[in-house]
């Protein structure tokens, strides 16, 4: 950090948290009934037993701060990952993660009509999490972990997962299929709360923990020969930043389905607006991970309403659009 | 007094492959080595498993008098700096940024953000190498021989005791030569110890007081540059026929190359 950066962080940092609180209060004020921006607060404290506090606390809020939260996350992913294998295209999906978790849900979906019902969100993460052992395993053979390999070995899991899926769709019954395919869209409609819990809490967990590796981060990112000189035990690192990263994106998409693109264009957005130190990056990269994913679920919601789009698409068209703007625009190297 | 380095019947390479063996050497404290060797003989891997990147096939590292595997990386990027050829990459960080790296190693896992001492250090690293005009400066923007000043004033501020440095004169012209030359003998006058593999051996003889000679994956030869530049020894590690010269203005061995044709003196 040069000399006087501390204060524009501190203001990146407070700029984005009340573009964020700014983009909740909208995101729980539209829909099919429109609450007031100046009545949020009211009802929050003081409208309990009304049916716009109803609609607040049980259909909007929920889903704000899920949406918050996996934006969040899926963003300190990315820019863990591209980090660790100083790679642009790295994102949280690469890795077989994403592929996992829909093997899961898809064969639970399956199962589920059989008379057999798994919870759809377990089943995703334990393939999420099958998924992350069997890479991890298949590449650290012989002691260190070495990056190329992680990274060839996930994408050809991926590559398998989703033939796999296919295989699942191409034999399973029609609603089935709408079920997986409804499902792979990506959707913050999650009722369960307690989902929503665990995920805020691993969110923010994930976000302060990756804090303290900022500064491995900035030394990997010369090298991981150069990274080791500066006193980083680089293979200690590289598993602990590969596991947090790829637990987040587990849960996450576990929960929510396959929300592309927040992982991806989120982190690269922010390096061109703060620079390439990750004691700045993650903060606020978590927060405009947030304030995306909202501001697109909003959109979602509302752009044909009453129909609601998969957030899926909404991300993939506003974040690849905003993103090649971008790149267009500025010289910008990784 | 124990040595600042001592490498003990030392065996290094790459998992099975082994690049050297039976390595065997000192360094005092605030003493310079030239470690000099053809193509492929191992310097770089010798280097790479005296910093502790490498684990020792077999035999030891000693940093005074301890076992360099026993010793935690934080705890020994504290005592050894390395400069590298050159870094796998160069992200988007400016020189000062980039220097303040060198204070990780001073750093607890829970320190994330410098203090004045940490500022203060790397001010003095970047004064001492001469980038300190530089600090604002992209590092992609930087040229080779800048690039090379920057990386060792990162070394640098680490506050090491040893310093190890990889070809830091590749590629530079005769002007960026003399500067870091010059700076690592006032960095040794000022009792640093480094060790440094070079290519070029008239700069080896000018600036080492002690050169050592890799060979055939051994130590081929330990000594002064009068006791290792000599017409046979080059001949017969590097094919390469030479006359030794010296000048009346500095008392060193020179190598001068000899076209085919050239008579040997």
């Amino acid at each position: 950090m040069a000399r006087d950066k501390l204060p524009l962080w501190i203001g990146w940092v407070a700029f984005l948290s009340v573009l964020l609180l700014v983009v909740a209060l909208f995101s729980l004020g539209v829909g099919a009934v429109t609450l007031p921006w100046r009545k949020i607060p009211l009802l929050l404290f003081h409208g309990r037993g009304t049916p716009e506090y109803a609609i607040l606390f049980q259909v909007r809020l929920p889903r704000v701060l899920l949406g918050a939260a996996v934006g969040g996350a899926l963003a300190i992913a990315g820019v863990v990952l591209q980090g660790m294998f100083r790679n642009p295209l790295v994102e949280p999906y690469t890795l077989g993660i994403s592929g996992g978790a829909a093997l899961g849900v898809s064969l639970a979906v399956v199962l589920g009509s059989r008379g057999w019902s798994p919870s759809l969100p377990a089943s995703g993460f334990l393939g999420a999490v099958g998924v992350i052992l069997l890479v991890y395993g298949l590449s650290s053979k012989g002691g260190g972990v070495r990056l190329g390999r992680l990274l060839l070995i996930g994408v050809m899991v991926s590559f398998m997962a989703s033939s796999l899926i296919m295989l699942i769709m191409a034999v399973s019954r029609a609603e089935d299929l709408h079920g997986i395919v409804f499902w792979i869209m990506g959707s913050l409609g999650e009722p369960n709360t307690t989902s929503i819990k665990a995920v805020l809490v691993a969110s923010v967990g994930g976000l302060l923990a990756s804090l303290f590796f900022a500064m491995d981060l900035n030394a990997l990112a010369f090298g991981e020969e150069e990274a080791f000189y500066l006193g980083v035990r680089v293979e200690r690192v590289k598993k602990v930043l590969f596991l947090l990263a790829s637990l987040l994106t587990g849960l996450c998409v576990s929960i929510s389905g396959i929300i592309g693109f927040v992982g991806l264009v989120v982190p690269h957005l922010m390096r061109l607006l703060v620079g390439g130190d990750h004691r700045v990056l993650l903060p606020v990269s978590f927060l405009s991970g947030a304030i995306f994913l909202v501001l697109c679920d909003t959109l979602a919601r509302v752009i044909m309403a009453p129909v609601e789009l998969p957030v899926g698409v909404v991300t993939g068209l506003v974040g690849g659009g905003i993103f090649i703007y971008a790149l267009a625009k500025r010289g910008y190297t990784f | 007094m124990v040595a600042m380095l001592e490498v003990k019947d030392l065996s290094c390479g790459y998992g099975r492959t082994k690049v050297l063996e039976g390595v065997s050497f000192s360094l005092r404290r605030g003493e310079l080595l030239g470690l000099i060797g053809p193509n492929g003989s191992g310097k770089t891997t010798l280097l790479r498993t005296i910093s502790g990147y490498l684990p020792p096939l077999q035999g030891k590292v000693l940093l005074e008098g301890e076992d360099l595997g026993s010793i935690a990386p934080r705890d020994l990027s504290r005592k050894v700096a390395v400069v590298t050829q050159a870094p796998g990459g160069l992200p988007p960080f400016t020189v000062e940024e980039y220097v303040l790296l060198g204070r990780i190693p001073h750093w607890g896992r829970f320190k994330l953000i410098e203090d004045r001492a940490d500022r203060r250090a790397a001010e003095r690293a970047m004064a001492l190498s001469g980038v300190l005009p530089l600090r604002e400066r992209e590092l992609r923007e930087l040229s080779g021989g800048e690039l090379q000043l920057v990386f060792l004033a990162r070394a640098l501020a680490q506050e090491p005791e040893l310093l190890l440095l990889d070809e830091p004169t590749a590629h530079l012209d005769i002007g960026h030569q003399v500067q870091i030359m010059d700076l690592l003998l006032e960095l040794r006058d000022g009792g640093l110890t480094l060790l440094l593999v070079l290519h070029d051996l008239n700069l080896a003889s000018l600036y080492c007081e002690r050169l050592a000679l890799l060979h055939r994956g051994r130590l081929h030869l330990i000594g002064s540059p009068w006791e290792v530049l000599r017409e046979e020894v080059i001949e017969e590690v590097y094919g390469a026929r030479v006359a030794v010269d010296t000048s009346s203005h500095y008392p060193r061995p020179f190598l001068l190359p000899l076209p085919k044709g050239v008579r040997s003196p």
